[in-house]
């Protein structure tokens, strides 16, 4: 037993030996989340609208075309959660904070973010922006916790480095700025497969946890009340071969659960799915806008938001 | 908790430090694989702890009851019949309740009577299928007795539960694992590192193969429509790929893990793909599933010993049965019988042979006829696959439809080259490695009695697992 013992630590020295430098070496590299949460260290107190939510309005929402200080603190798969997180997060550095969006996707109140496919997206929440949801887990607290992922970004930053590219994939203000109509593949807004698939994943069997959801939600709104801060809720923008395949026990829902958090809370809420002004050169992908249809979604959210405070 | 996930490296050397140093009786140590167990299954959802507590407590019940009625043939009968009613019960309201009655539904429809409100929302717990059968081969050995009943609830927990082969096997007999929950463990150096290896080899096949062979297939399987039909193909040799290193990794790791803690469990994969029949194919692939059937259904039914026309009705319900324990669906079901025709026609033919030896055994490789068999089978297999993988009846259909209708050959539409490339290698591994347990059991070879060597692969395995590893996905067997 001495033996095995022995020569297993023997064994995995060298890897943990490895594996610290390797760890260290990742988390040096630019990324979102290590960028934005600087930035709102920095500079919370002069934000004064904040934008939230998942990919659709990490890519969709432009700040710079807002009219007033905004910032996009939307993440790739973040659900309500995480938002809650981030809002009191800077809690006590708001100044200026009048205005937060609260993107709701198709998927947003059904899911909870350590259950999705890309659970792993989350760690950087605790690697990164300092969350404490898991804090003594192995698995949200580390790089190489997941390795396919931590060696995807290695990868992908020794080949941008070797060939001089740009290692940043958002702007100044927080904007996802790779979702780009030169780059777009066509297929992926019309092929009703992959529509399909995406759906598949984001379609939840289990409604187990939307109590738990809501009640984040509740906990951003009541955030909000306490600090008069209006808050908006929105659902963004998506092509039709998206949302004519939504699953409809589920998209009904969404839409009962959204209403009834508007009519408690008396929330102003847009919903864009099925706008009818967002053509199809406004798409990146099926439920995703490219550059030009974020600056236009940008701004018809910004124009509706005004109209609608002036209105108040 | 998933073997291919970082609890589980964490988890993993906690309970073998605390088996070996914490306790070092044997029913202490009984006592934490139970918990232990518990703890691994519940990780995923604490709630359906019940339902493997019920069914094993069912079972441990019944083993008692038939013991104090022996002699008394009917109450037996009445008892083994109440609990084999009472698991496949369990069985079929969380797998097959909607399955059916959406099929009811379909058939009723004709007479305008719909029966959809009586469908339930529920979760298929993992591996149900798999303690299922395991408790179930436990009364049946009692009954029949093969086996003596046991008074111990902690060992009969033990054997249910045990986390290494808990979610997706190897489905172990109450007669070979039973009695080595009842044994006192010694810690056996030459099996532990054996056991190392084959877990190494078993996430190689699982992480390295089967994950990126799933993203591949995952991704361009819906578009049969428009690919070619050599990309067609390949999909469906990606998916033969992916769900014999999705298998056989997790058993190889179940195996491995287990031997761990002193046990050994039932062999699960002998390299199938290197079968020359399919009847040999079923003799190398999820061999403990086929003797299950075989053992319990197949020879009840008569096996083998009736006229052929029998053996043949035999072999369709067996499969049938088969299929349908993979999944609720009619792709399954049909699968089992796609298996079934063609283990008839070997049996018409006579072709049923079993080899004593594995396929060009004392040469490197294989004669021109042993080739041609193992191609066919391997065909055969692949077509087989595409009928499993598939979504539906309609899809199956349309799949073989667009392989022979559509364009013959695209060069640029050849998706997952690469991964096939991964898959040829690992069986020309296992090729030379073709009369042992695993691929990595190279003790007998002479460089490889030097630790620098050995532990070279080692590292060399571990740095393609960290480089190549794909998406990672959960178990193809643990929805069944």
């Amino acid at each position: 037993m001495k033996k095995f013992i022995k020569y297993c630590l023997y064994f995995v020295l060298p890897i943990l030996i490895a594996a610290i430098p390797l760890e260290y070496m990742i988390r040096q590299i630019p990324n979102p989340y290590k960028y934005k949460y600087e930035w709102m260290q920095n500079n919370a107190e002069d934000v004064e609208i904040l934008i939230l939510g998942s990919s659709q309005a990490m890519y969709g929402i432009r700040p710079d075309y807002m009219a007033g200080k905004a910032f996009n603190l939307a993440f790739e798969s973040q659900v309500v959660a995480y938002d809650y997180f981030l809002v009191k997060k800077f809690s006590s550095k708001y100044k200026k904070l009048k205005t937060i969006i609260l993107p709701i996707s198709y998927f947003t109140l059904f899911y909870r973010f350590e259950d999705l496919d890309s659970w792993w997206k989350c760690r950087y929440h605790h690697i990164y922006m300092d969350c404490n949801y898991h804090p003594y887990s192995l698995k949200y607290n580390f790089e190489l916790s997941h390795y396919p992922s931590a060696m995807k970004k290695l990868k992908s930053y020794i080949g941008r480095t070797l060939r001089n590219q740009n290692h940043n994939i958002i702007d100044k203000y927080g904007w996802g700025n790779t979702y780009l109509f030169s780059k777009r593949n066509t297929h992926d807004i019309t092929d009703t497969q992959k529509v399909l698939s995406t759906i598949k994943w984001q379609t939840a069997n289990d409604w187990t946890h939307i109590d738990e959801i809501v009640s984040s939600l509740n906990n951003i709104i009541n955030f909000c009340k306490s600090n008069h801060i209006d808050l908006f809720l929105i659902t963004p923008p998506a092509w039709h071969t998206y949302y004519d395949n939504l699953d409809i026990r589920q998209y009904t829902k969404m839409h009962q659960l959204i209403d009834s958090v508007r009519l408690a809370n008396d929330l102003q809420y847009f919903d864009y799915l099925k706008d009818k002004r967002f053509t199809f050169d406004d798409f990146y992908d099926n439920s995703h806008l490219n550059e030009e249809g974020a600056i236009k979604f940008t701004k018809i959210l910004d124009e509706d938001i005004r109209s609608t405070k002036k209105s108040k | 908790m998933l073997f291919n996930s970082f609890e589980f490296l964490v988890f993993l050397p906690i309970v073998f430090l605390l088996y070996w140093f914490g306790f070092r009786q044997r029913r202490w140590q009984n006592l934490l694989v139970v918990v232990a167990s518990y703890i691994f299954y519940g990780w995923w959802d604490w709630r359906f702890l019940m339902l493997i507590a019920l069914t094993s407590l069912c079972s441990y019940g019944s083993g008692l009851l038939l013991e104090h009625y022996d002699g008394r043939r009917r109450i037996q009968q009445i008892v083994s019949a109440a609990n084999i009613v009472l698991n496949l019960g369990i069985l079929g309201v969380f797998k097959y309740y909607n399955f059916f009655i959406e099929n009811l539904n379909i058939l009723l429809g004709g007479a305008n009577f719909h029966l959809d409100w009586v469908t339930i929302n529920v979760i298929l717990p993992v591996g149900i299928s798999f303690y299922t059968f395991q408790a179930l081969s436990y009364t049946i050995d009692v009954y029949q007795k093969k086996l003596p009943a046991t008074h111990d609830i902690v060992e009969f927990f033990a054997y249910i539960s045990f986390f290494p082969q808990l979610v997706a096997g190897p489905i172990e007999r109450a007669t070979n694992l039973l009695p080595q929950f009842q044994q006192k463990r010694k810690f056996d150096y030459v099996k532990a590192v054996d056991g190392m290896r084959q877990m190494l080899w078993g996430f190689l096949k699982k992480l390295v193969i089967a994950d990126n062979c799933a993203t591949a297939v995952n991704e361009y399987w819906d578009h049969y429509q428009e690919l070619p039909c050599i990309s067609l193909f390949l999909m469906g040799v990606l998916f033969t790929f992916q769900i014999y290193c999705d298998f056989s990794g997790y058993s190889d790791i179940a195996i491995g893990s287990a031997r761990l803690f002193g046990f050994n469990l039932m062999r699960n994969f002998n390299f199938p793909y290197f079968s020359r029949s399919i009847p040999e194919f079923w003799r190398r692939w999820h061999i403990s599933l086929t003797t299950w059937f075989r053992d319990y259904i197949y020879f009840p039914l008569g096996g083998s010993r009736c006229n052929k026309w029998k053996i043949i009705r035999n072999v369709f319900i067996v499969w049938g049965i088969s299929g349908l324990w993979h999944g609720a669906n009619w792709t399954f079901v049909c699968w089992g019988l796609f298996h079934a025709a063609l283990l008839a026609i070997y049996n018409i033919f006579g072709i049923n042979t079993k080899h004593e030896h594995v396929v060009a055994y004392g040469r490197l490789l294989p004669s021109l006829k042993e080739t041609l068999q193992i191609t066919l089978t391997f065909f055969l297999a692949v077509i087989g696959w595409i009928i499993f993988r598939a979504e539906s009846m309609t899809q199956v259909v349309e799949y073989f439809t667009a392989m022979v209708s559509n364009r013959f050959f695209d060069a640029s539409a050849l998706h997952g080259k690469t991964y096939l490339c991964f898959g040829l290698a690992l069986l020309t591994v296992e090729w030379l490695q073709r009369d042992k347990q695993h691929a990595l059991q190279f003790s007998d070879v002479k460089p490889f009695n030097y630790r620098l060597v050995r532990w070279s692969i080692y590292y060399t395995i571990l740095l393609i697992i960290a480089f190549y590893a794909g998406t990672s996905q959960t178990f193809i067997y643990f929805q069944f």
